[in-house]
Formats: structure tokens, C-alpha cells, sequence
């Protein structure tokens, strides 16, 4: 009986084009706790600066709230597909490999990179000629220094907290880091602070961003929440909840 | 052989770029092994002889030191260095700055200590099983102490203690690969640096590997060469 069920239930899916208004409640997968992005308050319930974001994206498509399921971020492409959600709003980072499996919205978070050294150095990212800056070996930042800033000589390290150690040592002459990263990591010193602005350009070496992942025939789904973001990031409704998590800028 | 060439041909991974990189890494752990070896080395002999001595107040500072830096982990003794001087007041605007500033020196100092610490042992060993009819003979002969340390002692020390030694040496290498925790780019450092760019950990530690074994063979053949021409009286007929 249950076969026949799911048999018809697959039909049925497979028959109907599906329009983002025949959505009574959009059920969203989300990796819990990734703070400030989503985590639960001291009474249990999800909050968060994407938990905000996306009621707010639900509720201009439904009238209501998401529909929160919570999934490991292994498992979290495959539950799309396996549709026990219909979108993934986890600070999933848009990239190829994954634009071969999900189809993406526009990109609506990215955190960009910023150059940190002690206060007071005389330590300048528009002239590196000369500088040792730390890097996490690998990451976008080591791609970005590698190709902009050759003239410095680029120490790679495994863990941030490592690069921060050698440039209170005086071993470096700056590390350059994801900002929020680096942000979190600075308040644990009395010295270190940001001495560059945010840098999230170029996109090519630095990330096109963040977006919401669908299965790749919800296209109207996708559509709708790209435009309901588009619609947030200009009246006011993104900058507001932003400004609750964070103290940078991590619109695109 | 045309085989090899078109796998060559079509990896993405071993390219020129990466090939020197390996180079650099491996002229890296080269330089490391070999001056931390000669260093220890120059070290081990004086204080092997006052590890044999009979007065605790010469022996005992040189047990010390042996037993701290062989019951610790050589990664510790390499954190401790590199990391712990940077804690000390004041350390950045002395003269010590120009040698811990860099990974380089710090790295060979904790390399060369450890490698002193287990060749003085080996060398006291070597000493101590020296037969004592040796030394009765060369007392009867009139020697002084001193001399006698020279031309009996240490000499037929040194041939003993050529295998372990050897041991020593291939441990060396091996445990040189910790280099690459404190930034310094050797074999293993690069190969680290491979695997992250292109998620290829098979590959690029696979040759890296590869390196490391040519490396310990070569050192077993030129101990081999040596043990044959020192340790000749020794081997069956």
C-alpha cells in the first residue's frame, strides 16, 4: 500500500509543473549551529542571521514562516534531492561542483577577506613588496595573495590561529583572512586589528558567494526567492537584520 | 615507457611548477638533516666522554640533558622552541631576534639538540663496551688518560657505533618531516601544499614518499660502503 502511495506521490511530482505559489509552506534545510548564520537561543528555537533572512523570503512567497529541517551538512545535498526539503539556506558557498547537482539563486551573503597586522604597524596592502603575510594554506585568500601580491613573501600555515601567534611574535608582517574569521580571532589580542577594508573582489579568485540551493527543476522556486532577496537587499528589510549580526558588510 | 609518458602527459598534478616546488622542498630537508646530523655530531663526542666519567658532577648534567630530549616528543621540543621564544619578554629587540625570527634556525636548533641527545648515547654505548684488556694495555704501555681516549678508546668506538648510528641517521630524516608544522617548506611541507591545491592526497604524498625511500637508500649505501671498510675485521669469512 505505502508503494503504491509513494508510486502515485512520484507521479503526481513528476506530472505537475510546480509554480512557487502552490507552495502552502517551503521546507528549508539548514546545518545547525553555524553562528551567527543559525543557532538556537537559550530557549531552543532557531535564530540566526539566515534563519531571519529566509522567514523573511518565505513569508513574502507563502504568508508564513519556513519550514525549518534541520540536516548535517554532509547529508544536506542529498536530502534536497531526496525532498525532504525544497531549498538549502546554510551558508552554502556557490561553486561549480555543486552548480552541477543544485541550482543556485543569486548569491545573497559573501564574507569578504581583509589584512590584519599589530596596531601601529606601518604594514600597507597596497605596497607588499618585501612583507612576509600568513595565509591558510589552500583557502581563497592563499589563491588571492599567490596571484596579486607575488612580491611578498606568502607564509602558509594549517590553522589561523598559528598565523596569529607568529605575527604577535613579530614573525610576520600581516595575515590576510576571511574578515569575520579574523574578526573573532583578533578578540583574543590586545594588539592585532584590521588594517585593510573588507576585499571581496575579485569574484574569480574570491568567491561568487552564498546563495540558496534547489533541486535543478524547481526553477520557479528559485526564482521567486532570488526575487523576494533582490527585493530585501534594496528596501531596508536585509540591511536590518544584518546589522543584528553583524558589524561588517557582507551584502553582494 | 610510452605508457609513462602519457601518464605524464596527462596529469594535471606533476607539473613544472609543482616539480620545483618539491625541489625546493627537498633541498630544504637535505640542508636540515644534513648540518643538524654534522652539528649533533660534533656535539655527541665530548659529551659521550663525560657521560662515561665517573664524577657525577660531569656526568650527571649530561644525563640530563639526554633523558629530557629523548623522553620528549620531538614535535614538543620543536613547538617549544619555535613558538615558546616568541613569549619571551623582550626576545624581538635583543640579538637572539636575527635567529629566531625565521623558521630555519629555530627548526635546526630543536633538530640538532634531539639528534646530539640519541648520538650521545650511542657513542657512551660504543665507549663503554670498549674491552678492557684494550685499556690495561695501553696503561702498561705509560698513556695518559687523555691519550688514551684518543687513540684506543675513541677510535674502535666510532666503528662500534657506525651501525646504530646509521639508524639514527634514517630517523632523522624521517622525523625531519615536522619541519613542516612551523612553515618551513620541505619534502613534506610541499607535498602538503600539493595535496591542498588540487585534493589529490594519493598522488602528492605518494611521491613525496617516493623521495624520502631514494633518500634512506642512499644513506644506507653509503653506510653500507663505510661499515665494509671500518667494520672489515668483523665480518664472517
Amino acid at each position: 500500500m505505502k508503494k503504491a502511495l509513494m508510486t502515485v506521490a512520484a507521479l503526481l511530482a513528476l506530472s505537475t509543473t510546480v509554480s512557487a505559489e502552490d507552495y502552502d509552506v517551503i521546507r528549508v534545510g539548514v546545518d545547525v549551529p553555524y553562528p551567527p548564520f543559525e543557532f538556537r537561543d537559550p530557549s531552543g528555537e532557531l535564530t540566526g542571521f539566515e534563519i531571519e533572512l529566509g522567514n523573511a523570503v518565505c513569508n513574502e512567497i507563502t504568508g508564513q514562516d519556513c519550514e525549518w529541517v534541520v540536516q548535517a551538512w554532509d547529508g544536506i545535498i542529498p536530502g534536497l534531492l531526496a525532498r525532504k526539503y525544497d531549498m538549502i539556506f546554510s551558508s552554502m558557498s556557490i561553486n561549480p561542483e555543486r552548480a552541477e547537482r543544485v541550482l543556485f539563486s543569486d548569491p545573497y551573503y559573501t564574507t569578504p577577506s581583509a589584512f590584519f597586522a599589530v596596531e601601529g604597524s606601518d604594514f600597507d596592502h597596497e605596497s607588499t613588496e618585501g612583507t612576509r603575510i600568513g595565509v591558510q594554506r589552500a583557502t581563497i585568500q592563499d589563491t588571492y595573495l599567490t596571484e596579486l601580491h607575488g612580491d611578498a613573501e606568502i607564509v602558509r600555515y594549517t590553522t589561523a590561529d598559528d598565523i596569529l601567534v607568529d605575527l604577535e611574535g613579530g614573525r610576520l608582517d600581516a595575515m590576510f583572512i576571511d574578515a569575520l574569521a579574523g574578526l573573532g580571532l583578533i578578540e583574543t589580542s590586545d594588539d592585532v586589528v584590521q588594517v585593510s577594508d573588507d576585499i571581496s573582489e575579485p569574484v574569480s579568485i574570491l568567491g561568487e558567494g552564498v546563495g540558496a540551493a534547489f533541486r535543478k527543476r524547481d526553477s520557479a522556486l528559485e526564482e521567486a526567492v532570488s526575487e523576494a532577496l533582490e527585493k530585501f537587499k534594496n528596501d531596508g528589510t536585509y540591511d536590518a537584520i544584518m546589522e543584528k549580526y553583524f558589524e561588517s558588510n557582507i551584502k553582494i | 615507457m610510452d605508457a609513462i609518458l602519457a601518464l605524464l602527459e596527462n596529469n594535471d598534478i606533476f607539473n613544472p611548477t609543482t616539480l620545483a616546488h618539491y625541489w625546493d622542498g627537498l633541498v630544504n630537508t637535505v640542508q636540515l638533516v644534513f648540518l643538524s646530523l654534522v652539528l649533533g655530531l660534533v656535539l655527541a663526542v665530548p659529551l659521550a666522554i663525560m657521560r662515561t666519567s665517573k664524577k657525577p658532577w660531569i656526568n650527571w648534567p649530561v644525563w640530563c640533558f639526554t633523558y629530557v630530549f629523548r623522553g620528549t616528543p620531538l614535535l614538543i621540543q620543536l613547538y617549544m622552541i619555535y613558538y615558546g621564544v616568541t613569549l619571551i619578554d623582550g626576545i624581538q629587540e635583543s640579538v637572539f631576534w636575527v635567529i629566531f625570527e625565521r623558521a630555519f634556525y629555530p627548526c635546526l636548533i630543536a633538530f640538532t639538540l634531539n639528534t646530539a641527545a640519541y648520538t650521545t648515547e650511542i657513542f657512551r654505548g660504543a665507549i663503554e663496551a670498549t674491552p678492557r684488556g684494550e685499556i690495561e694495555a695501553a696503561k702498561a704501555y705509560g698513556m695518559s688518560a687523555a691519550k688514551r681516549m684518543r687513540r684506543i678508546v675513541l677510535p674502535s668506538a666510532f666503528r662500534r657505533a657506525i651501525p646504530a648510528y646509521s639508524n639514527e641517521v634514517v630517523f632523522m630524516l624521517h622525523s625531519s618531516a615536522i619541519a613542516s608544522t612551523v612553515t618551513i617548506i620541505d619534502l613534506t611541507g610541499a607535498a602538503r601544499d600539493i595535496y591542498a591545491r588540487f585534493y589529490a592526497p594519493f598522488q602528492a604524498y605518494i611521491f613525496a614518499a617516493l623521495i624520502y625511500l631514494c633518500l634512506t637508500f642512499t644513506i644506507f649505501y653509503i653506510f653500507k660502503q663505510l661499515e665494509k671498510r671500518m667494520l672489515g675485521h668483523l665480518r664472517p669469512r
